[in-house]
């Protein structure tokens, strides 16, 4: 979709026209879902409706172009996230037996062996949150998956440009490690 | 570098979208191009319940999330005014307990604060306190009739009131220290001849009254040598044995005094 077209479709979406609605979030909704998948995992669904309501309310007063939007769209997504595990956390545990549990599997490994050029995105998405830490991980599927740059991603997670810079440098060296240590198993 | 390593260019250039062709050399390429696949947009729309939902959000004020600049100010200005009203307060309870307020004022907050138990002065000047001279030198009550010469001093010479000081009220003439010569002679020293210590020796131990101690005027300098008494000048010295008044420096001729 062209970015002219995605900016005149948020003029319709400000004044409720269902059609420019509908685009805006076939457009977006496979970026949010990958993310959310990753943060929140089966939730994803339920956190990114949450998303997109409280987006179209905040568009009235949202001023700017389709990376405008993106950016506006994960921070609410993250807000999101940060109250969905915070309700989990309120949750009492329910113990699970060893037995019910799944195979384990090292800190990278994809269910069924194989390496990573057998992984589907949503795989690829998995692999890259299990193999860094919390906030690398973020940082890279807002920079990859969202497709927002450095500063925004800084300025979405509170972070300074380089704080970003150094989470996402940290990032790919431990991904490369991985994957090029003896082949690609770990993952 | 050792495949592992990025510059700032690589890491740029795999975050913003690898290539094919990067993908196909680096296998970090490759996985993160893998999870940036398959991002187009959807072929359907959002469930008919979703858009209307969607649909309706888009009329409601966003109460949820303010604008984050308006909310930026609102913390601001609570933070400043805070700040503003707490020096003031304490500003103010400081010059209240110190009572440099304005008297009008400070009569104002002593009334509050002593209604509630606290102890603030009131706006009141303080009162002025009316400074006395100091007494006279020579005035002393406890050395009353004669002055204070130094140690030694001669008789009729001693002190800051030569010749004797100035007695109590009632202390008739001669008794006083105003008669030099009265002074006191060794025991046994006949009246009159004091040999070496000029003027009449004066006991203790048979101390007519008027001349003993407490006695203005007849004083006694236990330390002093006889006839230079020097806390009680003019008065007749200390002797020891019998004395009569005549022997003492009551005798307003001075049957002592002199040397032999």
């Amino acid at each position: 979709m062209a970015r002219d077209g995605l900016d005149g479709l948020l003029d319709a979406a400000r004044s409720g026209d269902p059609a420019a609605i509908s685009l805006i979030w076939r457009a977006e909704q496979p970026r949010l879902l990958r993310v959310l998948r990753a943060e929140v995992g089966d939730a994803a669904d339920d956190v990114a409706s949450q998303t997109w309501l409280e987006v179209m309310g905040a568009l009235s007063r949202f001023e700017g172009d389709e990376r405008g939007f993106r950016a506006l769209l994960f921070t609410i997504a993250r807000r999101r996230v940060a109250d969905h595990r915070r309700t989990q956390r309120r949750r009492p545990a329910v113990p699970v037996a060893p037995d019910a549990l799944p195979e384990a599997t090292s800190v990278g490994a994809v269910p069924g062996g194989g390496g990573f050029e057998q992984l589907g995105s949503d795989e690829a998405v998995a692999a890259i949150t299990r193999l860094l830490s919390e906030e690398q991980a973020e940082v890279v599927l807002l920079r990859v998956v969202a497709g927002l740059s450095a500063a925004e991603v800084a300025t979405l997670t509170g972070r300074t440009e380089g704080s970003v810079r150094v989470l996402q440098h940290r990032a790919l060296k431990r991904l490369a490690e991985v994957v090029t240590r003896d082949g690609t198993d770990d993952l | 570098m050792d495949g592992t390593e990025f510059d700032d260019v690589e890491v740029e250039r795999l975050l913003r979208g690898p290539s094919a062709d990067d993908a196909d050399r680096d296998p970090v390429a490759r996985l993160l191009l893998t999870a940036a696949s398959g991002l187009e947009p959807l072929a359907g729309g959002p469930a008919p319940a979703m858009l209307t939902a969607m649909q309706a959000a888009t009329s409601v004020p966003d109460t949820a999330y303010p604008d984050a600049l308006a909310a930026r100010r609102r913390r601001r200005w609570v933070a400043g005014t805070a700040i503003v009203v707490g020096t003031l307060s304490l500003g103010t309870s400081a010059a209240a307990l110190s009572g440099s307020l304005p008297d009008a004022v400070q009569d104002v907050v002593h009334d509050i604060a002593e209604s509630i138990g606290l102890d603030i002065p009131d706006g009141t000047p303080d009162q002025v306190v009316p400074v006395t001279p100091a007494d006279p030198p020579g005035l002393d009550e406890e050395t009353p009739g004669g002055g204070v010469g130094p140690e030694g001093t001669p008789p009729g010479q001693g002190g800051e009131i030569p010749g004797g000081g100035v007695g109590p009220e009632g202390t008739p003439p001669g008794q006083g220290g105003e008669i030099p010569g009265g002074g006191v002679g060794p025991e046994g020293t006949p009246p009159g001849q004091g040999g070496e210590i000029p003027g009449g020796g004066v006991g203790p131990v048979v101390t007519p009254p008027g001349q003993g101690e407490e006695t203005p005027g007849g004083g006694v300098g236990p330390v002093t040598p006889p006839g230079q008494g020097s806390e009680i000048p003019g008065g007749g010295g200390v002797g020891s044995g019998v004395t009569s008044p005549s022997q003492s420096g009551e005798n307003p001729a001075g049957s002592g005094g002199g040397r032999p």
